[in-house]
């Protein structure tokens, strides 16, 4: 499914430029070590954190975007590292639980 | 953290659907779950985590346990295939937590327990379902005051004030709160017999209510005048009771609402805008 | 945000002698010391110097960092500006001039004081106190760590906080100009040292609160110097012709002890505390503008004052005895010229350089929504925490160790009474 077709049907804000990529799978965790180890290429990733470092850990797994939950404000350093890797973020108002309801519902099956 | 199942999800069924291990709590598999919150990041779980809710974690260590507790959680469910130490299952069984261990991503996890009921196919929640930080962020703390007790007056002032340093408000801000807290709060020492204090803080208004039990205030408006003072010729000499305590609170806060039953008491409260 | 600033601050932390007694974590005013993992570990912009941790640590874990006299050789001319309580550290039969010879002797070519300044402030003080009739009550700066504690934990009392000088600055200032004018060197030429009585004193130099720069190039601990000074002062002492006249030498109030500067001041309603929790009570009263009758306080962070100091050798009670045997030999000097300190006092001579500011306050999170999030996380571990107050998480209290929780600095496993592994860690 592609990015740009999820972002209505679950409100999602875009921080970040946001180009239009296929999202593979999506990966859910808090943890920037689980990301580096398990993550995969083109996955969607959902977190509540919003250090930094979550810029660093997406590109080099090549995420397709993070998105940050429980509408989290993001610091302006995040955002501004993003903008500089071109790593998209995007955020919204709803749980990590919320949004794989969601993301369940339009039809969104992992490859 | 949502919480899609307003009376409740038998653990078993969620069980069932993730076909995960039973690792502590086999007895207790028919107890409802209300919400289920989905994180790593456990200071979070006391911040967002409703009493009631599952905790879906990828975290398998100790603190994942002691937090779920802490947030009053009835269960944890370990993803990935994780499969928690001997500490954590004693922990766990000490408190009555159950502990499953399921083989899904967080990912998938998440849509299968979203599949039951049918909720998934709800992507609009319902009113009261609305994510956390929509909802207005509110902290409440109830004192006590105790009339004539000039030993401990200024107690819960310094509470109040150490209270909202410690959240960050601005100090100037910080101290006119303190300022009206104090005055209120003498005002119940001289001339009250108890009062419950209510500071209320959200992200724009800071509300301090003192609700005392005394004799009242026979004129309102009169008593809000400079210089006003039933104080006793003892009291003053200690230093309080120059009637300049109301003035000074309708100065330093925005609103201030005095009502006022002669024979049962007199209610403040004082409202202070937060930029 | 603002980048957080560096502070500096007067001791360095030997872990490797730390063995966990966990009483520097109580004794601290601002909650700035923890154990993590069994190390100690310091929140720096709380840290107001107060050296509560110097003393209540048995193995010296914390060292102070000063000037030696090595430093002081770098000099051509070096000048010596002794803190009061130099003088109340060798008994109370020793004469000043025995001290003073002892301090030319390990290698000063000059001993300045600061009594004739203590003396002239307290006319300006009078004065500023006259002048200025809102702010009240008006606060001493002559404590560096009460200046500090304004700083980290009052910052509304910043405005309170009076912007004249102290005797110690500007004895240097004065005492570089009559060394330059009389020997003729420049003035880098010149090294003005303090002997301090307290580890906060050298952050006042090193990082003055109000981001000047001191009059001084460098502190020396009056501990550090005591045993260099102690067999000379005997030596001195034992030669010394008891018939000799009384030697000309103004000692005045000596501010060392609680009460002087209130003293010196004089007029107006002056209140005087010591030691930091009595400051912290105090301050909270001018917080909820309780105080507001009161014109003037000297608030000092040790015990009875700076006799009561981290650096000081003698036990403050008998410091103090001894002081008021110095005011009463050496306290009377001839009369004061008040015009020419107030003409001095219009000109600028006291003035602070720059106003003093608070540091930054930080949120518990980056917008107060989160905040006061956090602060709800905070309250709800603190309410399943044991509330004991036992200190083996590595925080000094619950209540703190509920805080680092919700920020996300501590672990909730590390309270003992949730996990035994963390007995172990504590006790490694």
């Amino acid at each position: 499914m592609k990015l740009q077709d999820m972002i209505s049907p679950l409100e999602l804000k875009a921080l970040t430029h946001v180009e239009d990529k296929e999202v593979e799978g999506i990966f859910i965790s808090d943890m920037l070590s689980d990301v580096m180890s398990s993550a995969k290429a083109g996955d969607l990733w959902l977190t509540v954190q919003t250090h930094k470092n979550i810029v660093s850990a997406a590109n080099l797994v090549d995420m397709a975007a993070i998105v940050v939950t429980h509408g989290k404000s993001v610091p302006k350093e995040t955002v501004d590292l993003a903008d500089r890797f071109h790593v998209a973020i995007l955020s919204c108002d709803g749980s990590n639980f919320e949004l794989s309801a969601k993301l369940h519902a339009i039809g969104f099956r992992p490859r | 953290m949502q919480g899609p199942h307003p009376d409740g999800l038998a653990l078993c069924r969620i069980q069932s659907a993730l076909a995960a291990d039973v690792v502590v709590g086999a007895g207790k598999m028919d107890i409802p779950v209300t919400a289920v919150y989905a994180s790593d990041l456990m200071s979070d779980v006391l911040a967002y985590g409703k009493p009631g809710s599952a905790l879906l974690t990828g975290l398998n260590s100790k603190q994942a346990a002691i937090s779920a507790y802490m947030a009053e959680f009835r269960a944890v469910i370990f993803i990935r295939g994780k499969r928690p130490a001997e500490a954590i299952c004693k922990f766990a069984e000490e408190k009555g937590l159950v502990v499953l261990s399921a083989r899904d991503d967080m990912f998938e996890a998440c849509a299968k327990i979203a599949d039951l009921d049918g909720t998934a196919a709800d992507p609009s929640p319902s009113e009261d379902l609305r994510p956390p930080m929509v909802e207005e962020e509110t902290i409440r703390y109830a004192f006590l005051i105790d009339g004539h007790d000039f030993a401990s007056a200024g107690m819960v002032s310094t509470q109040v004030k150490a209270i909202l340093k410690t959240v960050g408000v601005e100090p100037a801000l910080v101290r006119r709160v303190a300022i009206c807290t104090y005055e209120g709060e003498m005002n119940v020492v001289m001339h009250a017999d108890k009062a419950r204090t209510e500071l209320v803080l959200d992200d724009h208004e800071i509300r301090v209510v003192i609700d005392d039990e005394g004799k009242g205030i026979p004129d309102v408006t009169l008593a809000m005048q400079e210089g006003w003072t039933t104080a006793t010729d003892e009291q003053r000499a200690l230093g309080f009771g120059s009637g300049m305590g109301l003035p000074n609170i309708r100065k330093n806060a925005d609103v201030v609402d005095l009502t006022s039953v002669v024979g049962k008491g007199t209610r403040l409260e004082m409202r202070f805008r937060v930029i | 945000m603002e980048p957080e600033p560096g502070y500096y601050h007067a001791f360095s932390i030997n872990e490797d002698l730390c063995k966990g007694h966990s009483r520097c974590l109580r004794k601290c005013p601002t909650e700035a010391l923890r154990l993590r993992r069994g190390r100690i570990a310091m929140i720096s912009e709380r840290c107001i110097d107060c050296g509560e941790c110097l003393l209540a640590c048995p193995e010296g874990v914390f060292a102070p960092i000063c000037d030696s006299m090595e430093d002081v050789k770098k000099f051509r001319h070096k000048v010596v500006v002794p803190s009061p309580v130099l003088y109340a550290q060798f008994g109370a039969s020793v004469q000043p001039s025995s001290i003073r010879q002892a301090l030319l002797n390990t290698g000063f070519d000059e001993v300045a004081e600061t009594f004739y300044n203590s003396r002239a402030l307290g006319v300006v003080f009078r004065q500023y106190i006259q002048e200025n009739r809102g702010v009240r009550p008006l606060i001493s700066t002559y404590c560096p760590a009460v200046v500090r504690l304004i700083q980290v934990k009052y910052p509304n009392l910043v405005e309170n906080l009076m912007p004249i000088n102290i005797p110690r600055e500007i004895t240097a200032m004065e005492a570089r100009q009559g060394a330059v004018h009389r020997t003729g060197l420049p003035p880098e030429a010149v090294g003005v040292f303090y002997i301090a009585a307290c580890p906060s004193i050298v952050v006042s130099v090193k990082q003055p609160a109000e981001s000047g720069t001191s009059r001084f190039d460098g502190v020396l601990s009056l501990r550090n110097l005591y045993n260099a000074l102690l067999p000379d002062v005997l030596a001195l002492e034992k030669a010394a012709d008891a018939r000799a006249p009384k030697e000309s030498f103004f000692f005045g109030m000596g501010w060392s002890w609680m009460g002087q500067i209130g003293q010196a001041v004089g007029a107006g309603k002056c209140l005087s505390v010591a030691g930091l929790d009595h400051v912290v009570k105090i301050f909270d009263d001018i917080e909820s503008s309780k105080l507001r009758h009161i014109d003037f306080l000297e608030a000092l962070a040790c015990m009875q004052g700076c006799v009561g100091g981290a650096f000081a050798v003698e036990n403050p009670y008998v410091a103090r005895a001894n002081i008021i045997h110095l005011q009463q030999q050496y306290g009377q000097d001839r009369e004061v010229d008040t015009e020419a300190i107030l003409q001095r006092y219009r000109a600028g001579h006291y003035a602070m350089d720059l106003p003093i500011k608070p540091r930054p306050t930080r949120m518990l999170d980056i917008d107060l929504p989160t905040s006061i999030k956090r602060m709800k996380q905070k309250e709800r571990v603190f309410a399943k925490l044991p509330q004991k107050d036992c200190g083996l998480c590595g925080a000094p209290t619950c209540e703190a160790f509920a805080r680092d929780c919700a920020l996300g600095e501590a672990d909730l496993t590390d309270c003992v009474f949730f996990s035994e592994e963390a007995v172990h860690v504590r006790t490694r």
